[in-house]
């Protein structure tokens, strides 16, 4: 019988199918039952409507995306600034304390951003800011577990560069600032863009850390969405969780048009 | 312009030192280079030669010494103010620029016009024969073709000074041969004070006006490819140029009137040869034939009285088209050999007892340690100068 045992591509291609389908599943439903018509949240939906969706753009909730949105974007913008020099640090000199640097920087990386999440809390509390913070205390608490992402994709760059580029610049005649605008970040574009859609991506999916920093007039959409799930799983909560979806899923697309954002997530060349 | 900056050197280094650590890359180094001269740094790899071109190219900071450049010293100034083009081993073309903006990318950053960045650039991509490749991006290019682009990126801005490091290694030996023609031409057309950094003793005495053998960060010997290949100062260089037989032993004479004398050598036997200085009796030295001015005939045929010569037996023959290298072993047991262009006009066999003989005028007396016996020995000459 043993002519009967598939090959092993055939295996490969059945566990390949069965764990997109473990990870796709849920959202497919999620996707499906938002466009129910009947009162809840069941699947298969009982007949097709919009009003969930009209109910998830109501004003109440689009400021919410938009605070998200508004959060993520500046998060991404501000840690990639703060991940270039410190990717430039870290990959290009060799100082005392290096490797403890590396650590902390990847650190929020590895801890649960919930401990982060305390922690920040505690922080703010003890200065006695915190109350007057508001978005700013979002916003430092999103540019620490930003920055580890930032960092990677850049340092990947940079350690793609020729070695002796910057050299040739300055033989040429280009100063540091020059070499940097000219040579430098044309070449690591790329980790740039990623890093900073990674940052982004990460910073408008977080839920546990905006738990601890959020406020009242302060609440990002995970939060909101969070607070909601109280009152039970409404249908609006499907619509709401795929839009919170498709907006990374966008940004992704635009990126991938013109970075290969393979490289960072497989990398290592 | 004063007269005596004309005669002035381009380049002057002195004492220069570099460490890592407690390791010496170079050591009190000593280098001048005239006004159009091609000087090539040759040595193996470790020997400091990359090291020296950083350190001129400001790359580096030495640790001591002092680089002046058309008479202006250069310490503390950096690689962009010092004028000086450098083409590096793997090129370093910017890959996010065509061949043209490579090219004109010194003059970018000096603010020369647009229109006549475009001129030059274009004169420069005739002169390294690359018209019409302007617009290509620089991984669409074959290695040769980015090799020129690299020399023409550093010679467009008419450097005061030029470095080249290790350029053609990644080449092909076809295109290397070709490129070393090239690489001379452009430096003779623009007459750019050059120094040259390489491993490959070829090259060396192909392009040079005056090669600097360099070992553990010490100069060995500075002279004319002739000078290195004929009169190598040390047992280092004799090595390291070209194939050398070698063969060891002590003074047994003083140096007489054509300058020549005798060596006792350790497998019994006494050669004369000649002595660039004047040992002391006893001294220990080493003999350095070339292989190509080293000859061999049958035991039963008369060599000229006044050759330096011993028995052997052939080893082995190996045939290279437009010569052989014969294989001989000396009784002691050394092996020499001998390269004979053509034919040997009698019949050779392995395991033949043969003449191994060789002019006295083309043996070198060395001393069998590293550093300049002509200097720790003078010759009478040598010393009332």
């Amino acid at each position: 019988m043993s002519h009967m045992v598939p090959k092993p591509w055939t295996w490969l291609k059945i566990t390949v199918v069965l764990t997109y389908l473990f990870m796709l599943i849920p959202i497919l439903v999620t996707v499906a039952v938002s466009f129910n018509a009947g009162t809840r949240s069941v699947f298969p939906p009982e007949g097709w409507s919009l009003r969930w969706w009209r109910e998830a753009l109501s004003e109440e909730w689009r400021s919410a995306i938009l605070f998200s949105l508004k959060l993520s974007v500046t998060s991404a913008v501000l840690s990639t600034a703060l991940a270039l020099p410190l990717a430039f640090g870290l990959v290009r000199h060799e100082f005392p304390g290096r490797k403890a640097l590396i650590l902390l920087v990847l650190g929020p990386l590895l801890l649960p951003t919930l401990a982060t999440g305390i922690g920040l809390l505690q922080v703010f509390h003890l200065t006695g800011l915190f109350a007057s913070m508001g978005f700013a205390a979002l916003l430092i608490g999103h540019i620490v577990i930003c920055v580890p992402f930032s960092v990677r994709t850049i340092s990947v760059s940079l350690g793609g560069l020729p070695p002796n580029l910057e050299a040739a610049a300055a033989s040429l005649g280009a100063t540091r600032w020059r070499i940097l605008i000219d040579t430098i970040l044309p070449l690591i574009r790329n980790g740039l863009v990623a890093g900073a859609l990674f940052s982004f991506i990460h910073s408008f999916t977080d839920v546990n850390l905006s738990l601890f920093l959020a406020g009242p007039a302060t609440s990002p959409i995970t939060v909101k969405i969070l607070g909601f799930l109280e009152f039970g799983f409404a249908p609006t909560l499907a619509a709401l969780s795929a839009i919170s979806l498709i907006i990374p899923l966008i940004g992704v697309a635009i990126v991938q048009r013109t970075t290969r954002l393979g490289d960072f997530v497989y990398a290592e060349r | 312009m004063r007269s005596d900056k004309m005669d002035c050197a381009a380049l002057e280094l002195k004492g220069i030192s570099k460490r890592y650590g407690s390791n010496w890359a170079i050591r009190e180094l000593d280098l001048t280079v005239a006004p159009g001269e091609f000087v090539t740094l040759l040595g193996p790899s470790g020997c400091g030669k990359t090291t020296t071109l950083s350190v001129i190219a400001g790359f580096l900071e030495p640790d001591g010494g002092q680089i002046t450049l058309d008479g202006e010293p250069l310490a503390g100034r950096p690689p962009f103010k010092r004028d000086i083009g450098v083409v590096f081993q793997d090129y370093a073309l910017f890959p996010h620029m065509t061949v043209a903006e490579n090219v004109g990318y010194g003059l970018r950053v000096r603010k020369v016009p647009a229109p006549e960045i475009d001129r030059r650039v274009g004169a420069m991509l005739e002169l390294v024969r690359l018209e019409g490749l302007g617009g290509r991006m620089p991984l669409a290019l074959s290695g040769g073709q980015r090799q020129r682009v690299a020399l023409a990126r550093a010679l467009v801005f008419n450097p005061k000074f030029l470095l080249l490091d290790e350029p053609l290694s990644n080449l092909d030996l076809k295109l290397r041969e070709e490129m070393r023609l090239e690489i001379v031409r452009l430096q003779r057309q623009l007459s750019v004070p050059t120094i040259f950094v390489t491993h490959d003793q070829t090259e060396a005495l192909a392009m040079s006006d005056r090669i600097a053998v360099l070992n553990e960060g010490r100069v060995e010997q500075i002279g004319t490819p002739r000078d290195i290949y004929d009169d190598p100062a040390n047992r280092f260089v004799a090595e390291f140029i070209g194939s050398m037989n070698l063969l060891d032993g002590t003074i047994a004479s003083g140096v007489d009137a054509d300058g020549l004398c005798v060596v006792k050598l350790d497998g019994g036997n006494t050669i004369s040869a000649r002595a660039p200085g004047n040992f002391p009796l006893g001294h220990r030295v080493c003999v350095a034939m070339r292989p190509e001015r080293c000859g061999m005939v049958p035991m039963d045929r008369q060599v000229k009285t006044s050759a330096s010569h011993l028995d052997a037996v052939v080893s082995h023959i190996v045939y290279l088209g437009s010569r052989q290298d014969v294989y001989l072993t000396l009784p002691d047991g050394t092996t020499v050999v001998s390269e004979v262009v053509g034919d040997i006009d009698w019949d050779i066999q392995t395991g033949q007892s043969v003449t191994f003989h060789c002019d006295p005028a083309e043996c070198v007396v060395l001393s069998a340690t590293t550093g300049r016996i002509a200097n720790d020995f003078p010759t009478p000459a040598a010393k009332a100068s």
